[in-house]
């Protein structure tokens, strides 16, 4: 999708501009907070000096103390002489008070010294002008980047639309994940929380706008946007906030993944409306077992160093997928099942070690997608033919039994990169999905407690008849496997894997040496007739054996074989002699015989071949009175 | 990578800038906390309940801490991004260092104080929420630091002995007659100036209303002081004392000092 200038810009700037919110709201909250501030300190003040304060700082009084009555009371230090000198003091004192009336400054005097301690002083009085808190400053910023995005989408926020639900979705997440904006320990202790989870709902809000944008049909209540993507959110926040060692790695989940994983939600959502709706079991709350899945094998089994953003993003929406199709599988009773969907998804993962070249690299990831994709289609019947074995293994062990069957057999075939000589990643992954598809589907094929031989050995046995094809040997150059395109090996793959599971223990059979298999046996004779008519004739038109004829000649000998393998095993050497015959026949009738004309016969006597042997009185002339008829 | 994925790892520099705005802030907060710690441990010292002698040392205690969070405030304001954050900084390092019963703290006050004035002045109010409380305890410093330096002086001749070095007379005469001007007209006039501006926070008001006791004891204090050495000020003090002190609404009396002390037997 082209992405204007305009886009980057405004995102650019938005989240530039939320940051810069955050971190004002966090300031402002920090500065308007109150202070304690103690008194002023009063001066030391002995009980002498304080009685001779209170004559001293009145003229009447003064002149009692100086010249008056009580001038022998107080020595030269003005202290009273003797304690009988003090309490007379004291006495013309309290005779002196009682004559006033009490003050405002007394009350005052007191109530400071019973209060003590320090005041708390606000920064803004109740009355008056003061900024908003800073919890609505947020919603201020989240306002201004909607708005933002709104002036280029005119229309998303219309009344009632999914829009505005998504905001109100958002907003109610807000006292879940943000810090309680009231109280203050909070904002002290967890300001970096408060940092973490107000940039994770920015980036899920322009997600979520985004994917609302590009799917206006989609209806879905606001209660549900609020619970997905809570349930999106929730975990990473609460992670975040509970285990400060994985921070950064999930500072770097966030700004990667989160956006993304918001926008494979609601459209998990969009695709399947009808899952998120009126379920026994919430696949909101299996939402966030996979949520938490992700972040562990992110942020604990290194998941990211093996697969690229694009790859996480599908595998996180290839789990969705099994979470919607079968939420209670996540949910037991009130518990996220969050370790059996980690399995799930380090089992799937752990499996493209075995992946070859060329999936070995990060883009391998897409077979693990693809083992999730295969088992949430089949999951109640594998579940039940799999007689309650843990269920998370399903997926992992179906792609670790294709890929080790096609390793082992590229191996065995002596060359282990076949399949990079033959296939481009995208042509070798269409391949193997063909292997997983079909054992997906096939009763039996896959286990939940552990491997499958007759999967791995099956895989093994076609991977080694093509490496076997691509091999040089002293009598075959290795051109075999270069007659056939990606997409005609694709369609062999297919019918070698619809007759495997249709006819099991024919094309291959336990126990038995892989190039000593029926199937093996059937590409090599076929393949390696190719080659030779190729090598001698070329494109002169002595041969025919290349292309879509190759193709249909080999899926024509595996659907006979794959009937009657036991006969057929015995007689296909007689296979190769039809073969040369109709050669032969094209050689002659070079204007009779053409491609059509030559399967057309290999169709008609491919079964009988293989059941009895070639036909003692198959002639020519036969043959050509078979295409008259 | 969805282009929002992308620009989040361009900008991987903003959890950065972000932490480094946390630091400001955490930083603000930090030193407001161990503030409102030292003040909470300062009030409590200054308890009546306490005997003098252990009072002064609790009050002692309490100087280097102050004096020092008075420097680390004032160094961190500078690193501020927003300006009414810095203006929370000098307010912090100001209340700190009149505290802290030193010269040093109270220069310090003074000059952190008066940059923070001119940046509460330069605020404008009708496009910013200037802080107001902390612009009312800067406007209001020099008023606290005059009476820090006296309690400081005070503090010091209690100890010396009698009678007193005709030198540090002198310094008596001259604090004894700026005191009251530098410290009571000084905030009363300045509380009118904020009052009329309505730029005057009913706690700060409250706060000063307080402050007239401690501030009247510390005048007496002086005047005692004179009646002692005999000094020319003192009927000069008492006249100030009575017009402004001892007259309503502001009315104080010496019992005001220490209520208990003058408690029947």
């Amino acid at each position: 999708m082209f992405i204007s200038p305009e886009t980057v810009v405004f995102a650019v700037r938005a989240l530039i501009r939320v940051g810069t919110a955050a971190r004002d709201a966090y300031e402002q909250h920090v500065r308007d907070s109150p202070i304690a501030i103690a008194n002023l300190s009063m001066p030391p003040f002995d009980s002498d000096d304080l009685l001779l304060a209170f004559f001293v700082l009145d003229d009447t009084r003064n002149a009692r103390i100086t010249t008056g009555d009580l001038k022998d009371l107080l020595g030269s230090d003005k202290k009273p002489k003797s304690p009988e000198a003090r309490q007379a003091l004291k006495a013309a004192a309290l005779e002196e008070m009682s004559r006033e009336p009490a003050t405002q400054g007394e009350y005052a005097a007191r109530r400071l010294s019973e209060e003590g301690g320090a005041m708390l002083l606000a920064q803004w009085s109740d009355k008056g002008n003061k900024p908003p808190s800073p919890v609505t400053r947020i919603a201020l910023a989240f306002a201004d980047v909607a708005l933002e995005y709104i002036a280029g989408n005119p229309g998303i926020l219309g009344v009632g639309g999914n829009g505005e639900k998504l905001i109100g979705a958002l907003a109610g997440n807000l006292g879940d994940l943000l810090p309680d904006a009231d109280n203050p320990t909070q904002w002290d202790t967890k300001a970096s929380t408060y940092f973490f989870a107000e940039r994770s709902l920015t980036i899920v809000l322009h997600a979520g706008l985004r994917t609302i944008d590009q799917n206006p049909n989609l209806v879905v209540s606001q209660e549900r946007y609020q619970t997905l993507l809570g349930n999106v959110l929730k975990p990473l926040v609460e992670r975040f906030d509970t285990d400060p060692n994985v921070r950064p790695s999930l500072s770097q989940f966030r700004d990667l993944l989160i956006g993304p994983m918001a926008e494979a939600a609601l459209s998990t959502l969009q695709a399947d409306p009808r899952a998120f709706l009126g379920s026994k079991f919430d696949p909101n709350a299996a939402v966030g077992a996979v949520t938490i899945a992700l972040l562990d094998v992110f942020t604990k089994d290194g998941l990211q160093n093996t697969a690229s953003t694009e790859g996480l993003i599908k595998l996180y929406r290839a789990a969705l997928g099994v979470a919607a199709a079968r939420p209670e599988l996540f949910i037991k009773g009130k518990d996220l099942q969050t370790e059996a969907a980690r399995n799930m998804l380090k089992d799937v993962t752990a499996a493209l070690q075995q992946a070859p070249v060329p999936l070995n690299e990060k883009g391998a990831i897409d077979l693990s997608v693809a083992a999730l994709d295969a088992i949430s289609g089949n999951l109640p019947r594998l579940i039940k033919l799999d007689e309650g074995k843990p269920w998370e293994r399903l997926a992992g062990n179906l792609l670790s039994d294709v890929l080790t069957g096609f390793k082992t057999g590229l191996s065995q075939g002596g060359v282990d990169d076949a399949l990079a000589q033959l296939f481009t990643p995208d042509e070798a992954f269409r391949l193997i999905n063909i292997f997983l598809v079909q054992a997906a589907e096939t009763p039996g094929m896959i286990t939940g407690g552990g491997s499958s031989t007759e999967l791995k050995g099956l895989a093994g046995t076609f991977a080694g008849a093509i490496a076997a094809a691509v091999a040089a040997k002293p009598n075959d150059a290795g051109i075999a496997a270069h007659l056939l395109t990606a997409a005609d090996w694709e369609a062999i793959a297919a019918t070698v894997a619809t007759e495997a599971a249709r006819n099991p223990a024919r094309l291959f059979k336990l126990g038995k040496d892989p190039k000593d298999q029926l199937l093996a046996k059937v590409i090599s004779l076929i393949l390696g007739a190719a080659a030779d008519g190729f090598r001698a004739n070329g494109r002169t038109g002595g041969t025919l054996l290349f292309g879509a004829t190759l193709r249909e000649t080999l899926q024509i000998a595996l659907r006979a074989a794959s009937g009657n393998a036991a006969r057929a095993d015995a007689h296909l050497a007689d296979l190769g002699k039809l073969m040369a015959l109709l050669d032969l026949l094209m050689k002659d009738n070079p204007g009779r015989i053409g491609a059509e004309a030559w399967l057309f016969l290999f169709k008609r006597y491919t079964v009988t071949v293989l059941d009895e042997g070639l036909p003692p009185d198959l002639t020519q002339a036969k043959l050509l009175g078979e295409l008259k008829s | 990578m969805t282009i929002l994925a992308k620009i989040a790892v361009r900008l991987w520099i903003l959890p950065l800038l972000l932490a480094g705005a946390a630091c400001t802030a955490h930083t603000l907060s930090t030193l407001k906390s161990e503030s409102d710690q030292l003040q909470t441990t300062l009030g409590i010292c200054q308890g009546d309940n306490k005997a003098n002698a252990d009072s002064a040392l609790c009050l002692t205690s309490l100087d280097a801490p102050l004096l020092d969070l008075a420097r680390k405030a004032r160094d961190a304001a500078p690193q501020a991004a927003d300006e009414r954050t810095r203006i929370g900084f000098l307010a912090t390092s100001a209340l700190s260092g009149w505290s802290s019963l030193t010269p040093e703290g109270a220069q310090l006050a003074d000059d952190v104080a008066a940059d923070g004035r001119n940046r509460c002045g330069q605020a404008d109010p009708k496009s910013t929420f200037v802080p107001l409380r902390d612009c009312n305890l800067l406007e209001l410093e020099p008023g606290f630091a005059r009476h820090s330096l006296a309690i400081i002086f005070l503090t010091e001749i209690e100890r010396m002995p009698t009678p007193l070095d005709p030198g540090i007379v002198a310094s008596l005469n001259d604090q004894a007659s700026s005191y009251i001007a530098n410290t009571w007209d000084f905030l009363e006039s300045k509380r009118a100036e904020l009052e009329a501006r309505h730029f005057l926070h009913p706690v700060v008001a409250e706060y000063l209303d307080k402050q007239r006791t401690i501030i009247f004891c510390t005048a007496a204090r002086f005047a005692v002081w004179e009646s002692k050495v005999e000094g020319p000020l003192l009927p000069t003090l008492r006249a100030d004392i009575k017009s402004k002190m001892t007259d309503p609404p502001h009315s104080k009396k010496v019992q005001d000092c220490n209520p208990n002390m003058f408690a029947p037997n």
